[in-house]
């Protein structure tokens, strides 16, 4: 039985104190592996500290006759010049084993862990997905009645996680779980009972799917499109991606996926903006569901951003280029009017005018735009490219393979590994083919196979990074 | 499967006391093949440079004694004090990760700090002392159950002051920079170079209220028949070695919460 009575819990901020809990009462039901969820903040791991017994309320208190494990989180509980052995030894003397059961039970560690030869390498050098894999190992040879999870799941493999859950499941007749995650699934897999932290308030749900409801309305769609996402990923990027990261494709969908939850409840409640500045996150945030693939998101996002400060040159493109992706001509127009008031010389602005004009079939009068427009940038790559493309589709295919070559001469001298270079050399080899140039043409596919390809940098490296930008400015 | 067994909370702390103690352990000697030789070198040093300024004036005794074995007993006395003070200093921070487990507590980091000093101490005296006997700076030594007992009271005292210590570090940073400024003069005070019977009569009722004085005042007396100079009072370091102890106690029952969680933890 655990039982939570009264339980406050603050921690002093700029202006005045912010309230984790405040009095909560609630029990726990007996016997069931509990989840708690609840967005960024609520307070999750804060009260997994406090269950654990490391961390204490200001008032009120958790009381229950089980036993707890020292909270299981990534890295933590490991001093790091130690070696992963020395770490886990320490730990089962400081729990009152003896010298012979501690021996026993590091080599259980060690195979349970999967960590192999870096069981005696020192503990800083491990990734995070190392570290909670020790840290769960090391509580398995333990038996408390319940053992308090943090995250941890996230950073296994597939693997690891049927391990975690075997492990478990062998323990289940006397240890229950209390787990922390943003991943419905690993809820969903590991826990009965739903516990949702929120607002200072801590809800029980019997009905796991309840909790999980309550928790995602608002979010639910953003869920989808994810999972959306997920299914459009082939199965060769998901095996190169998984392998160039230790921690996977996975766990880079989980954390786009909590970020954006978080970033949108909190965009949701304009408490945390400052005045004005919500134009500029709607438009990042649609910029970040563009490179997601999410178009309708994107355009939704960026629609609200111009819509609240039409001096958003990002914006007034994406809108222009997302509505000629769905032939929505008058949007586009509208659009490219809002970026010429702007900044009617920016390249961008040209080249989608430029496009615009192609699309519309006045395809001579898109490359002389362009041929002006480069008099006044000279060096920018993309109106090259466009430029090329455009000659190329003009059938004037000598001039177009010269523009490309300005393209990629001046990607290069701004970047020589930029990825685009990849798609340029590629063009580049289609239209010397066409040409009859074949040498050359062979020559520039294999510049292009020779550019790094990194499918994970491409679809989801940019969004992330737009996320944990907007998710720290945000929290600020 | 090895459960848990039910411990009482003295067999906890002492299970976590050992462990810390042997992780500390390992810390210390364990990296350095040289790491026993390091604990003996930083005495002996000082011996040595003591002594060999010591011969410029002469290679007379020091109130009765051989002036390498006086510097030797007032050198590991204000180690031991030293050494136990500034491990606790820093024994909050450095074992951040370990308070993660429910059952570590500061205090018994500090105990096992105090402990692992108390026995480098005593390592580095039983291979000194015999030492410089062996190399002819002979003495004839007189008590050991008082020494035992001083040497006792000097590790509750440096034991009371370190948790002192290790209470208000982590809640005033500042206490980092000012207890070695503080703790540095004791060793030009403290009766490590001369003995308080050398001091003038005015003079020596002042520096006898510094505690380390007396201690090596009586642990010189306690070990060594010939030594002549007796002003340490053994009642006054048996009253600073409860006062300490308890209000080192008193301050950690305070604020024994708030130095893990104002700590940077999270």
């Amino acid at each position: 039985m655990i039982q939570i009575r009264q339980l406050t819990k603050s921690y002093r901020v700029k202006d005045g104190r912010h309230y984790v809990f405040q009095g909560v009462d609630a029990d726990f039901p007996e016997g069931a592996n509990i989840g708690i969820i609840g967005p960024n903040g609520g307070g999750k791991s804060t009260f997994l500290r406090i269950l654990g017994g490391i961390d204490h309320p200001d008032s009120g208190a958790i009381t229950s006759n089980k036993t707890f494990s020292w909270p299981l989180g990534l890295r933590s509980g490991f001093i790091g010049h130690l070696s992963g052995r020395e770490n886990c030894r320490m730990i089962c003397t400081l729990y009152g084993l003896d010298h012979r059961q501690t021996r026993q039970k590091l080599g259980e560690i060690k195979e349970l862990s999967e960590i192999g030869e870096y069981f005696d390498e020192p503990v800083k050098y491990y990734s995070s997905g190392m570290g909670g894999r020790l840290g769960f190992a090391l509580s398995m040879a333990f038996s408390f009645d319940y053992f308090l999870i943090d995250e941890i799941t996230a950073v296994g493999d597939a693997n690891f996680r049927e391990l975690a859950k075997n492990a478990l499941e062998q323990k289940a007749k006397d240890s229950k779980v209390i787990m922390v995650s943003h991943n419905m699934g690993d809820i969903k897999k590991f826990c009965d009972v739903g516990v949702l932290l929120k607002d200072g308030q801590l809800t029980v749900y019997d009905d796991l799917d309840e909790a999980i409801r309550a928790y995602l309305p608002k979010t639910k769609q953003a869920d989808e499109d994810l999972t959306e996402l997920l299914r459009q990923t082939s199965l060769d990027d998901l095996a190169i991606a998984s392998e160039r990261l230790p921690s996977g494709l996975e766990t880079i969908l989980d954390e786009i996926r909590s970020l954006l939850h978080s970033i949108e409840a909190r965009l949701a409640s304009p408490a945390h903006l400052i005045e004005g500045e919500e134009a500029h996150f709607f438009s990042s945030l649609g910029t970040i569901y563009q490179q997601l693939g999410n178009y309708q998101k994107a355009e939704d996002y960026h629609r609200k951003a111009v819509a609240d400060n039409s001096y958003l040159l990002g914006s007034q493109h994406a809108m222009a280029t997302l509505s000629a992706r769905k032939k929505d001509g008058k949007s586009e127009d509208h659009a490219l009017a809002g970026a010429e008031k702007i900044d009617a010389n920016h390249a961008q602005t040209k080249i989608l005018q430029a496009r615009a004009l192609t699309r519309n079939g006045r395809l001579s009068e898109a490359a002389t735009y362009l041929e002006n427009t480069l008099k006044q940038h000279p060096k920018h790559p993309t109106l090259w490219n466009e430029f090329s493309q455009t000659l190329h589709l003009l059938n004037r295919i000598p001039q177009a393979i010269d523009a490309q070559i300005k393209a990629i001469q001046h990607t290069v001298a701004n970047s020589p590994s930029a990825p685009q270079l990849a798609i340029f050399y590629s063009q580049l080899s289609q239209m010397l083919a066409v040409a009859d140039d074949l040498d050359q043409s062979m020559r520039a596919a294999y510049k292009s196979f020779q550019i790094p390809k990194d499918p994970l940098a491409n679809r989801y490296a940019a969004p992330l990074r737009g996320l944990r930008l907007l998710d720290k400015k945000i929290r600020v | 499967m090895a459960t848990i067994t039910k411990q009482t909370p003295w067999e906890i702390q002492k299970s976590v006391v050992f462990a810390i103690f042997v992780r500390e352990l390992k810390t210390r000697f364990g990296q350095f093949q040289l790491g026993y030789l390091w604990a003996i070198l930083e005495p002996l040093s000082m011996i040595v440079i003591l002594s060999a300024v010591r011969t410029l004036f002469g290679t007379s005794d020091i109130a009765g004694l051989s002036f390498p074995v006086f510097f030797a007993a007032g050198i590991l006395t204000y180690l031991l004090f030293n050494h136990v003070l500034m491990s606790a200093l820093s024994a909050v921070e450095s074992t951040l990760a370990l308070f993660n487990y429910q059952r570590v507590k500061p205090i018994d980091v500090v105990i096992a700090r105090a402990l692992l000093e108390l026995l480098i101490a005593v390592g580095t005296s039983l291979v000194i002392f015999p030492g410089l006997y062996l190399i002819g700076f002979t003495f004839s030594w007189n008590h050991t159950l008082q020494a035992v007992l001083i040497l006792t009271l000097l590790f509750v005292m440096s034991l009371g002051l370190g948790l002192i210590l290790s209470v208000i570090g982590p809640l005033w940073q500042e206490t980092k920079k000012i207890i070695p400024v503080v703790i540095r003069p004791l060793f030009f005070i403290s009766g490590i170079f001369f003995s308080a019977n050398m001091l003038p009569e005015g003079l020596r009722g002042i520096a006898l209220i510094n505690p380390l004085l007396n201690f090596t005042e009586l642990m010189r007396g306690a070990m060594f028949t010939e030594y002549q100079s007796h002003e340490g009072s053994l009642f006054y370091v048996l009253c600073w070695a409860v006062g300490s102890l308890l209000t080192g106690l008193c301050l950690y029952r305070i604020f024994r919460v708030r130095i893990v969680t104002s700590g940077s933890i999270r």
